[in-house]
């Protein structure tokens, strides 16, 4: 006990001692116990020596100390999924789905009221695709593509109450989605089908009055193009309403986009003339819907179904030999081209099948002048059908109308195929047999301007010579 | 006697050695340091190496007599530091302590695990003798050499030599040592008496031979 406080005492007091002697304190001289000794030449030592770490040493700790840090700060930067790091695997992976659905759930609901332009808009057309592929039926996609359609003229709707302009891609859009919708409606029969039918004509009746409407309010510029696709909405109507569209699957859906030709008159005058009759033309309907004057059997028209029917079909029959009637005939295409551009008749024209090719192109753009207007249409149509018996076609259009019966028709067509080609020894043995009288008229003024190329005058020529009629 | 000796030291072993380390580095900056430091703030880091290098350099170079490893050891301790010091959550009231002490705690475990890595077997506590524990007085002229003094402060053990170290190189406190080891003041003056006792026995030349 007591050597235990004796050495407590030792230690404080060497303790004290070397508090002095680290603190700098003299020693009191050479006397001392053993561990004093020692500690005082410790001190010593230590104050005497300080060995210090080379430069090459302190550079390199350093160094390392700094990357280390950078290392750090880099692994610091916050991880948003590091709290999944302390779960099982299966826990991570779980929990990234959910969220993962989450957000999809999230930029879909935030996208469903995007409008086309905005950030948002391609995340709902995506979205909607991804619904397509969840439909199993033909019958779940027609229903789809009509909601589609829906969507889409609400857009075009909100887009113009907002102040925006639409986009022709929008209208596209529509004509897309009715159209496919027509083309799902073909896998479906029975009831399904006839209620689909129901659904697509109060679709497109509510759809081509809103359409309608628009077109009446665009600018110049876009007029035109709702107005296409107001004549479309009026084509499905039509089609809805038509018994053949309940009659299953192998009616033709598109079969008001692609009327069948009527049988053609073949002239006396022989086979060369007789231009072909297996040419399908795209007949637009018109703003009004009239199934009477649109729809054609269905039975009567071969077209696919599958086929998107903007294109026209068109045989490969021969133009008939004359050198100067086809020049001819590719003058009519060209003219009806330009007469429709200061008119309503352009329209039509832009949307099925325009300028474009040689005698066929008369026949094809005499329908869309058809569509159109009245009269200016017609006479287009009828200098088209120069080419040969495609006036007989052409007849059968709207020039007709209203002026002066049959007469007009044979022998518009009939004049300027003569006038035209100047071949009037094939195409007098067509105007005679009905129109002389007309072809007289005719022939004297409509000579002379188709011969230098000019179909506006041509035109203009008919119609005055229809009138006369 | 013996009690007036150790309120004596009580009384002024804080205000020498609480200058000594609070001079080297104050609290303020010891906390502002530490702070910086978890942030991996590269200049905060850069001032503790600088402060604290070449006392642990000292630290690890006293233990194992290899400069180039001690320097090695010395730059692995920042390092060490560097990957805990987000980890590390200091306790106490003296922001200075805590952050010597804890560099100097990673400097001591290096040096363990070199140890470990050398297979060199720690130094076992020499035996006691009764007239170590003698308050003897020496009219001896002791004159050591550095080689001397790492020789035989190589004899102790691992808890000897740290302190010994702490108190005569750092100019830690007994008090401060022992917060730093985790033992009690006593301990630490009774560790340090029976070193120096040791190094004495094994230094002086009658009996060390």
């Amino acid at each position: 006990m007591e050597n235990r406080e004796e050495n407590r005492a030792r230690d404080e007091q060497l303790d004290e001692r070397i508090n002095r002697l680290v603190a700098g304190h003299p020693t009191e001289g050479p006397k001392g116990t053993r561990a004093e000794k020692v500690a005082q030449e410790f001190a010593r030592l230590t104050s005497e020596e300080s060995p210090r770490m080379s430069n090459a040493a302190r550079t390199q700790g350093l160094v390392a100390l700094r990357a280390g840090a950078g290392r750090k700060r880099a692994e610091k930067r916050p991880n948003p999924l590091a709290f999944l790091f302390g779960f099982p695997r299966w826990v991570q992976l779980g929990l990234v789905a959910v969220v993962v659905v989450l957000i999809a759930n999230g930029v879909s609901s935030a996208a469903a009221d995007a409008l086309p332009g905005s950030l948002l808009y391609p995340f709902k057309r995506f979205g909607e695709g991804g619904q397509l592929l969840l439909q199993n039926t033909n019958g779940q996609r027609a229903q789809l593509w009509m909601n589609l359609a829906n969507t889409r003229l609400d857009e075009i709707q909100r887009l113009l109450a907002s102040g925006g302009r639409v986009d022709p891609s929008a209208l596209d859009a529509i004509d897309d989605s009715i159209l496919r919708a027509l083309s799902e409606l073909a896998g479906t029969r029975g009831d399904e089908r006839v209620e689909l039918l129901k659904q697509l004509l109060a679709l497109s009746i509510r759809q081509q009055q809103v359409v309608t409407q628009l077109a009446d309010n665009a600018s110049p510029a876009d007029r035109a193009r709702f107005e296409q696709t107001a004549k479309l909405l009026a084509g499905v109507a039509n089609y809805a309403q038509s018994p053949d569209a309940v009659s299953g699957p192998e009616s033709n859906p598109f079969q008001f986009l692609t009327p069948s030709p009527e049988p053609s008159v073949t002239p006396t005058s022989g086979a060369t003339a007789t231009p072909s009759s297996t040419l399908t033309r795209t007949a637009v309907p018109s703003a009004t819907p009239s199934p009477s004057a649109t729809l054609v059997p269905a039975t009567d028209v071969p077209s696919p179904t599958n086929v998107p029917p903007v294109k026209p079909t068109q045989s490969d029959q021969p133009v008939p030999p004359q050198g100067d009637d086809n020049s001819n005939s590719n003058d009519n295409a060209n003219d009806n081209g330009e007469d429709k551009g200061g008119t309503n008749d352009n329209g039509g024209d832009d949307k099925g099948i325009a300028n474009d090719n040689g005698s066929g192109d008369n026949q094809n753009d005499n329908g869309d002048d058809h569509g159109g207007t009245n009269d200016n249409g017609g006479s287009n149509n009828d200098n088209g059908g120069s080419g040969g018996g495609d006036n007989q076609n052409d007849n059968g259009g709207d020039d007709n109308g209203g002026n002066s019966g049959g007469d007009n028709q044979n022998d518009n067509g009939d004049e300027n195929v003569n006038d035209n080609s100047g071949d009037n020894q094939n195409d007098n043995g067509d105007e005679h047999v009905n129109d002389n009288g007309d072809n007289e008229n005719d022939n004297g003024g409509d000579n002379e301007n188709d011969n230098s190329g000019d179909n506006q005058n041509d035109n203009g020529g008919n119609e005055n010579d229809n009138g006369g009629d | 006697m013996s009690n007036n000796a150790a309120m004596r030291s009580r009384a002024l072993a804080p205000e020498i050695q609480a200058d000594h380390l609070h001079q080297l580095l104050p609290p303020a900056e010891a906390r502002e340091l530490l702070k910086r430091a978890q942030g991996y703030e590269e200049r905060a880091l850069t001032r503790i190496y600088n402060l604290f290098s070449d006392r642990v350099f000292r630290f690890i170079y006293y233990r194992i007599q290899d400069r180039p490893r001690a320097e090695d050891l010395t730059n692995e301790v920042f390092v060490r530091m560097l990957e805990n010091v987000d980890k590390f959550r200091p306790s106490g009231d003296d922001p200075s302590l805590v952050l010597s002490g804890w560099i100097f705690t990673i400097a001591r475990n290096m040096i363990i695990d070199d140890y470990r890595r050398q297979k060199i077997r720690p130094a076992e506590p020499l035996p006691e003798f009764d007239d170590d524990l003698q308050d003897e007085q020496f009219d001896m002229d002791l004159h050591l050499t550095r080689a001397d003094l790492q020789k035989a402060l190589a004899q102790l053990t691992e808890e000897q030599q740290t302190v010994l170290l702490m108190r005569f190189e750092e100019g830690f406190t007994s008090a401060q040592v022992g917060k730093l080891m985790g033992k009690t003041e006593m301990a630490i003056k009774a560790l340090q008496r029976r070193g120096l006792a040791t190094m004495a026995r094994l230094l002086e030349p009658e009996k060390g031979n």
